[in-house]
């Protein structure tokens, strides 16, 4: 079970809703995926263009929804899009990210920071996506945040966990749920951020961008569960040396003296 | 004058809630900002457009995002 703030999941997967084909296969990769927290973003409404109706759909199907501040470079933006998101949503949780620069899209921690501390004094549920910086992850669980969600690899990039040796303290410190957001590109890294001891993975591009999405939400549900499962029973320890799994203790060559 | 993202409307409404009838905003996933102030969907009904003055409406709407 996955606790964040008080509430419960069954699922340690988090699903993001962008770039699938059309919004009936991201509802049925959300069903497929069993995930219960779905991110959203918010944009500014295009008079006389046609209005996808997200909210109706996947709320029918039961999951939470989680909106994000993509598009704010500030601090600043972020704590207006949070306020409009908060609106638009009917609920105070809050994916913050705040990501300035285009190229790799990366958190920026001094806004990022900032705004967790305002966001979480006025009452949000803060889940930042931010840089896999032991310290910083620190701070934001300090300034109140709900969990930390540290990058695995540039959002979108499907290069799995390149961050996995500072993922590793982060995860041995934190006192919040973490959750590895962006890079993730295939059902085996989200396995090993189970494995490693991840409370949950976020995972949008690696699903949405895949051949079959509803195929791979699938594969994702079995992946997360076999990680958490490995997790919970405890991983063999490794070593340098090899350990025999079968008994050396007799030598065959006395037994068949003579025989050829 | 409306401005509707910061695009001049030809739309006439007597409110928020008019108008929000005639853009045909869904029911749910929408913020909206009048003069720089958040206004929640309940008080819509209530908050008249005087023709007297301009109005600059901002509206935003919940779409797929990572």
């Amino acid at each position: 079970m996955l606790t964040i703030a008080g509430t419960t999941f069954q699922s340690h997967l988090l699903l993001g809703s962008g770039k699938f084909q059309s919004a009936q296969q991201m509802q049925q990769a959300v069903i497929a995926s069993g995930c219960e927290l779905v991110t959203l973003a918010l944009k500014r409404l295009q008079p006389g263009q046609p209005q996808d109706d997200l909210y109706s759909p996947l709320k029918a199907l039961g999951v939470q929804l989680l909106p994000n501040t993509s598009g704010a470079r500030t601090a600043e933006e972020a704590v207006q899009a949070a306020l409009l998101a908060r609106e638009a949503v009917g609920t105070n949780w809050l994916k913050l990210e705040i990501h300035p620069e285009p190229k790799y899209l990366l958190p920026d921690p001094r806004e990022t920071l900032k705004a967790a501390e305002q966001l979480c004094a006025l009452g949000f549920v803060v889940l930042p996506y931010c840089s896999a910086d032991p310290l910083h992850c620190k701070q934001l669980e300090q300034a109140g945040c709900a969990a930390v969600m540290p990058l695995g690899a540039p959002i979108g990039s499907n290069q799995g966990l390149q961050n996995r040796a500072m993922l590793e303290i982060i995860i041995e410190q934190a006192n919040v749920p973490v959750i590895i957001d962006a890079g993730i590109g295939a059902p085996s890294d989200a396995t090993l951020a189970l494995e490693l001891g991840a409370s949950a993975v976020l995972v949008n591009t690696a699903i949405a961008s895949s051949r079959d999405p509803v195929s791979m939400a699938q594969a994702f549900r079995l992946a997360v569960a076999a990680g958490l499962l490995g997790q919970q029973a405890g991983l063999g320890r490794q070593q340098q040396l090899a350990q025999p799994s079968s008994p050396l203790a007799h030598s065959f060559a006395d037994l068949l003296a003579g025989f050829s | 004058m409306l401005y509707i993202n910061q695009q001049e409307s030809a739309l006439e409404a007597a409110t928020l809630a008019e108008l929000a009838e005639q853009l045909a905003l869904p029911a749910q996933g929408i913020a909206l900002v009048l003069n720089q102030q958040l206004l929640p969907r309940a008080v819509w009904a209530q908050t008249a457009l005087p023709d007297s003055t301009d109005h600059h409406i901002e509206i935003f709407q919940l779409v797929a995002g990572g």
